[in-house]
């Protein structure tokens, strides 16, 4: 749907990062797994694996849920660095839900001149 | 003008044959002369003679001739034209070979040329019928009539045959074709076409073209065209055809030019000019060949100018105001189309121009070089790709000899809980590609707005105005959502770049010596892994590749065209490629593959690629070898003449040559030549030998307009129509009509340079007493 004026209407997505038993980390949005990072295999993520997890769209709004408590002590460190991940990504929705877009180009022309 | 054939008989006997034939010709007389008259006109015999064995009967002749003059035999028998004086001498040409017969025919006109005949015969009269002259005495007979003559000797049989007792020709002489080479003889007279087809055959290595006549040899004239009443031969030839005027000179033309004069078609099947006029007065055309005479500025090249109606430009503006006072016209006037027009030095100008026949495109097909370019290509990649190869796979050996890395047990358990972000190079840094776009829509609309708002427009306009600004809004607000979700990626983008940042140094800062060490283990050990890999993968892929460029490629393009070869050849054409190429793209002391399959470092590529450096080495060899493909592109042309594969000369008389060549090759359709002083540039041996025939070969076929200075263009192309034009103070008088016609060969040999040369070479066989 589209409002008078060009702007979308809001569209929300719901990320959620959990820790899986065998330590791998995945990354929904709205559901959807956008993205793992394994235990045994993994040790840095592709800055562009995190932008194809937002799945982004102009005006879609963002919001994090809170990560699950820690269930197994073994996983401890793990489950440090995917709270230091939350941080990350808490931080970057908050910056992408206050992003604005350069409108300097988007006013209105009006054909009448103003009188 | 000639435009029809006559048929000539020149061997009819009289009573003046009595002392040798006998009772044979005793009704042959004066007193009878309307029976032959009669014979000859249903038979459309236009030219005759009387040729007595050893006798010439002056009055028979006189008589005959005047009564042909008159009106009642030219109404009554309108066919029969003309009548020569001619003999039939019995000769032994070579001392005790036999004697032959021989037709002389004299060149007599007057009362007293005609006595001189009669006279100088009785004087060394043959009274047996069994004698004959020798060759001595009978040059003498004719030396002492004074006259041109022509003689035909009897050929009853062919060359070769042994058989005596024929009064043939090869009866008489020693060695027959040496005979016949000297010219002495001007044609055998044949009566059977069987014989004259073995004679033919016998001649195949003579040089030129025999002329053959053939007589009735009537005796009895109740009974022409046979010899007698006992006479019954079905197949004799008792006439031969030739074009030309029933005259002394027109035998002579002739005789003199058996392709152009005997055999002619009657019927002309293709389209040709009837007539010019100028002032009122036609000037006939021949559908053969014509040619237009006359000093400089007579009128000649105005004519072609009319004829081609090229009166628009140039030359043509002048001519045409001189065509307008003379009141020009032709006819039909409806056949330019059918004109193949040559100007006079068009070939010149064409020549000037680059090339002879006009638009080099039209005669040469272009070369296709797409092989030439594929094989280049793909040797000069694979070659620069090769070497590449070599160096990569060098390095990465050097960097695998260089690399170590040591295995720790205690690392390989731990595991790192922290994971850095990576950034690449090109994880941001877009443009924003439909800014530009959003910019020139908003300058349109605020120009439209501007536009509008002035308060010149009609309420009509401005609805129009409004209509459109209202479409672009539409396009704008589709062009904006792009802009905008393009916006938003590049800024996206740029956020995750800077909270990565933060985030890795986070996570660097609150590592612990363990998880740094950890850390620094595994990138030791994927980067000693990748060290690994990266040559192994090299050995694997970055090979040298066979490469080879010995293979020749064609680059030759061949247009096969009225006769003719017309072939485009580039540089590489069958050239050993590979010594270019290496000469063109590398220095001296690389120019071998093998040397060049042994560069291991990148520096010594460089060096080894002509005026490269180490930041363009790549774009100076691509460009090296664009110039190598542009130089070995150039294509040069040459002709070829198909039959014999030889070059066409560079002269312009060759080129000339060539030229017309085309203009008369079978795939010309057009009817009708004309060209202005097709001489220039051409030698008068090559005029002779070569461009005659070209012109003759048409004789019947086309019709032939060609305007010259050149003599032999007239007399020995034997045209059949000449035209000589006059200028008179802007008046351009003419006189028309063939070689023997009144006084044309007068005419020829008076306005032409070399004319009267031209004439004598021809004549001179039958001058055998006058100059």
């Amino acid at each position: 749907m589209q409002l008078e004026g060009g702007i979308k209407c809001m569209e929300e997505a719901k990320i959620k990062i959990i820790m899986k038993e065998n330590g791998d980390i995945e990354v929904y949005n709205n559901d959807t797994r956008t993205m793992i990072i394994n235990y045994e295999s993994d040790m840095q993520i592709n800055a562009e694996n995190i932008f194809t997890s937002l799945a982004y769209n102009f005006g879609k709004k963002y919001v994090l849920e809170k990560i699950e408590d820690k269930k197994d002590d073994k996983l401890t460190g793990r489950y440090n660095a995917m709270k230091k991940l939350h941080n990350f990504y808490k931080d970057l929705i908050t910056k992408i839900n206050e992003m604005k877009v350069d409108d300097s180009l988007s006013n209105d022309i009006l054909l009448e001149n103003e009188s | 003008m000639l435009n029809s054939n006559i048929r000539v008989d020149l061997h009819i006997h009289s009573e003046a044959s009595h002392y040798k034939d006998g009772d044979l010709v005793n009704e042959s007389k004066f007193s009878n002369i309307d029976i032959l008259l009669t014979k000859l006109n249903e038979n459309n015999i236009s030219l005759f003679g009387f040729s007595d064995h050893n006798r010439f009967n002056k009055e028979l002749f006189v008589k005959t001739k005047k009564y042909l003059d008159s009106d009642k035999a030219k109404t009554k028998y309108p066919n029969v034209k003309n009548i020569l004086p001619v003999v039939e001498f019995d000769v032994e040409i070579d001392e005790g070979y036999g004697k032959c017969h021989v037709l002389t025919v004299f060149d007599a006109n007057s009362e007293d040329e005609l006595k001189s005949i009669e006279d100088v015969i009785m004087n060394n009269k043959l009274t047996k019928q069994s004698e004959y002259y020798s060759r001595d005495k009978f040059e003498k007979i004719i030396r002492d009539i004074g006259q041109d003559v022509i003689l035909i000797a009897a050929q009853r049989k062919d060359l070769e045959n042994p058989r005596k007792g024929t009064n043939s020709l090869s009866d008489s002489v020693d060695d027959v074709y040496e005979f016949l080479k000297v010219g002495y003889i001007n044609a055998l007279e044949v009566q059977k076409s069987a014989v004259e087809a073995m004679i033919i055959n016998n001649l195949k290595e003579f040089p030129g073209r025999m002329s053959f006549t053939s007589g009735s040899d009537c005796h009895d004239w109740l009974y022409y065209p046979l010899h007698d009443k006992n006479d019954k031969a079905i197949d004799k030839k008792f006439y031969f055809t030739i074009k030309a005027l029933p005259t002394f000179t027109g035998l002579v033309m002739a005789l003199t030019s058996p392709e152009s004069r005997f055999d002619r078609v009657e019927e002309i099947e293709y389209k040709h000019l009837k007539s010019i006029t100028l002032n009122g007065k036609e000037i006939q055309l021949s559908p053969g060949i014509n040619t237009i005479i006359g000093e400089n500025g007579s009128g000649k090249s105005t004519l072609i100018y009319g004829l081609l109606e090229e009166t628009n430009k140039g030359n043509g503006k002048y001519a045409a105001k001189i065509l307008k006072k003379n009141n020009f016209s032709f006819l039909p006037n409806n056949l330019r189309g059918e004109i193949h027009g040559v100007r006079q030095s068009e070939i010149i100008e064409n020549n000037t121009k680059g090339f002879i026949f006009g638009r080099e495109e039209d005669y040469f097909s272009s070369i296709n070089h797409m092989k030439f370019d594929k094989t280049i290509d793909d040797f000069s990649n694979t070659l620069f790709n090769n070497i590449e190869n070599n160096i990569e796979t060098e390095e990465s050996k050097v960097k695998l000899k260089e690399s170590n890395f040591i295995f720790n047990m205690d690392f390989e358990n731990e595991r790192s809980y922290y994971f850095q972000i990576i950034l690449n190079k090109n994880f941001t840094g877009d443009t924003n590609i439909h800014k530009e776009r959003l910019q020139k829509i908003n300058e349109i609309l605020f120009k439209i707005k501007n536009e509008y708002n002035l308060k010149y427009y009609s309420d009509e306009h401005k609805s129009v105005f409004k209509n459109i600004f209202n479409d672009l809004m539409n396009i704008r607000l589709q062009v904006m959502n792009e802009y905008n979700e393009r916006a938003g990626i590049i800024n996206l983008k740029n956020i995750i770049y800077s909270s990565s940042i933060t985030y890795n140094d986070d996570v660097t800062k609150n590592s612990g010596p363990n998880d740094r060490k950890l850390i620094e283990y595994n990138a030791n050990k994927a980067n000693f892994f990748d060290v690994i890999l990266t040559h192994i993968n090299n050995l694997n892929n970055r090979k040298w590749f066979d490469i080879s460029l010995g293979e020749k490629v064609e680059g030759k393009s061949v247009n096969a065209f009225r006769g003719y070869n017309f072939i485009k050849t580039a540089k590489y054409n069958e050239a050993n490629l590979l010594e270019k190429f290496l000469d063109k793209c590398f220095n001296k002391s690389y120019r071998d593959l093998n040397i060049l399959k042994s560069i291991k470092k990148k520096d010594e590529f460089v060096n080894a690629i002509m005026g490269a450096g180490l930041d363009n080495y790549k774009a100076t060899y691509k460009d090296k070898v664009r110039v190598f493909k542009d130089e070995l592109k150039e294509e040069e042309v040459y002709i070829l003449k198909a039959e014999d594969n030889l070059e066409v000369g560079s002269t312009l008389g060759e080129k000339s040559l060539v030229y017309y060549d085309f203009l008369v090759h079978n795939d010309n359709k057009k009817d009708i030549l004309m060209i202005d002083q097709p001489e220039d540039n051409i030698s008068n041996s090559k005029i002779l030998n070569n461009l005659i025939d070209k012109f003759a070969n048409l004789r019947d076929k086309k019709q032939v307009i060609l305007v010259t200075h050149n003599p032999l263009l007239v007399v020995n192309l034997d045209s059949d129509n000449i035209i000589y034009l006059e200028n008179k103070n802007g008046v351009i008088e003419h006189k028309s009509g063939c070689l023997e016609s009144d006084d044309m060969l007068t005419l020829v040999a008076n306005v032409m340079d070399g004319g009267l040369d031209a004439i004598r070479r021809r004549y001179k066989v039958y001058g055998r007493s006058k100059n």
